[in-house]
């Protein structure tokens, strides 16, 4: 087989497709390579939908042993990376059953005003500007965390993980009918939250 | 009043309207005072959420966070994946099997596979007894030390002597679990 010939430093060149079949021949390097490339969109993902770092990290583990169980099962015919999608949000959608939040159904309704503060991702000192920018990232990072579960995950999957509509209707199983007025509901909703909190510049 | 054509704002702007809905949905906006609003609004929108997601690509990540992913993925041992993996765990299992019944039936036949089969369990026997009395003997010695730190203030009965031991026990699982959670956190930091 070719892909027992690739080199090492070469792994980063090689197609998804080139690197599941080097890992089910049984190539360590293979898989690990793969998850190498999308251990950080996924991770991401979970935690942008978990809002608990520990929790995506776990989560990512757990999705990563999957997809390394169904390998055989994966089918060429579809993207790779919406395949992987597919199971990181059901992963991630479990987890949020599993701990009892309840705003996991695709019920449409507003989130409750509880406001909480998320810690930015480096606590170093910074400038006032880079502090305020931090400041307005949290800010709009915690309004996409207010909207309900069935807009946030449509949210995420486009400005998170920049997937195109079809990419995102394969995923969520939904028409694309469905995804396009649900982004711009989404956005409409997003722009209440701010106007709620004061901010009426967007 | 809503225009029919405003939820197409969003996707005209996330560049997802296919060619002839797009020119199509443009003579729109020139004419619907509505939809121009809705896209000034969304486009500020859109550039606050790739404001806010910009960073996504070097999210944060334990070290050697794909490496402990990876092995632990191939160690998992519900993950035989192939026919032909499945068919050498088993071809070695019947190997080791019959290996072991042809010892046993020729034990019994010769005697001499006995002897060193009883010499073997006597020594494993041995093993097991030291540590047996390893371990008795540290119970013992526990007990003796909370007799000795209990007789100023507890009144001896075999009742405080029970529940200084569950006590000591929980304790004992805390710790560990405090130290392996520590292991965890200092692996992934």
């Amino acid at each position: 087989m070719t892909v027992k010939t690739i080199a090492i430093s070469n792994l980063h060149k090689i197609a998804d497709r080139e690197l599941i079949a080097s890992s089910l021949a049984g190539r360590e390097d293979g898989f690990e390579e793969l998850v190498r490339r999308y251990q950080r969109p996924i991770t991401a993902y979970v935690y942008r939908m978990t809002n608990d770092y520990d929790a995506a990290l776990d989560v990512t583990q757990e999705i990563f042993i999957k997809v390394y169980n169904s390998l055989a099962r994966y089918k060429t015919e579809y993207k790779f990376s919406t395949w992987l999608y597919k199971i990181a949000r059901n992963a991630a959608i479990d987890h949020l059953r599993r701990n009892n939040h309840g705003d996991v159904s695709l019920e449409i309704e507003t989130g409750d005003d509880e406001t909480f503060e998320r810690p930015l991702e480096s606590n170093a000192p910074t400038p006032e500007q880079e502090r305020e920018r931090s400041e307005w990232r949290a800010e709009i990072q915690s309004v996409v965390q207010k909207l309900p579960a069935a807009y946030r995950d449509l949210i995420l999957l486009r400005h998170s993980q920049d997937l195109s509509y079809d990419e995102i209707a394969e995923i969520t199983s939904l028409p694309l009918g469905t995804v396009k007025n649900r982004l711009f509901r989404a956005r409409e909703i997003m722009r209440d939250l701010l106007v709620e909190r004061g901010i009426t510049g967007v | 009043m809503i225009c029919s054509h405003a939820g197409e704002v969003a996707a005209y702007l996330d560049g997802e309207l296919p060619a002839p809905a797009e020119n199509s949905f443009e003579i729109h906006l020139s004419e619907c005072a509505e939809c121009s609003e809705k896209l000034n609004v969304q486009k500020r929108l859109l550039c606050a959420l790739n404001f806010a997601f910009e960073d996504e690509k070097s999210f944060k990540l334990p070290a050697n966070f794909a490496k402990s992913i990876a092995v632990r993925a191939e160690s998992d041992v519900s993950g035989l994946r192939s026919k032909d993996e499945r068919r050498r765990a088993l071809l070695i299992a019947a190997g080791l099997f019959s290996v072991g019944a042809a010892v046993g039936i020729a034990g019994k036949q010769s005697g001499v596979i006995a002897f060193v089969v009883e010499k073997l369990f006597a020594q494993i026997w041995v093993v097991v007894a030291v540590f047996a009395t390893f371990c008795y003997d540290f119970i013992v010695g526990i007990n003796v030390v909370l007799r000795m730190l209990g007789r100023g203030f507890w009144v001896e009965s075999p009742l405080t002597t029970f529940l200084l031991t569950v006590l000591l026990v929980v304790a004992f699982v805390i710790l560990s679990r405090l130290l392996f959670k520590f292991h965890r956190v200092e692996h992934s930091g």
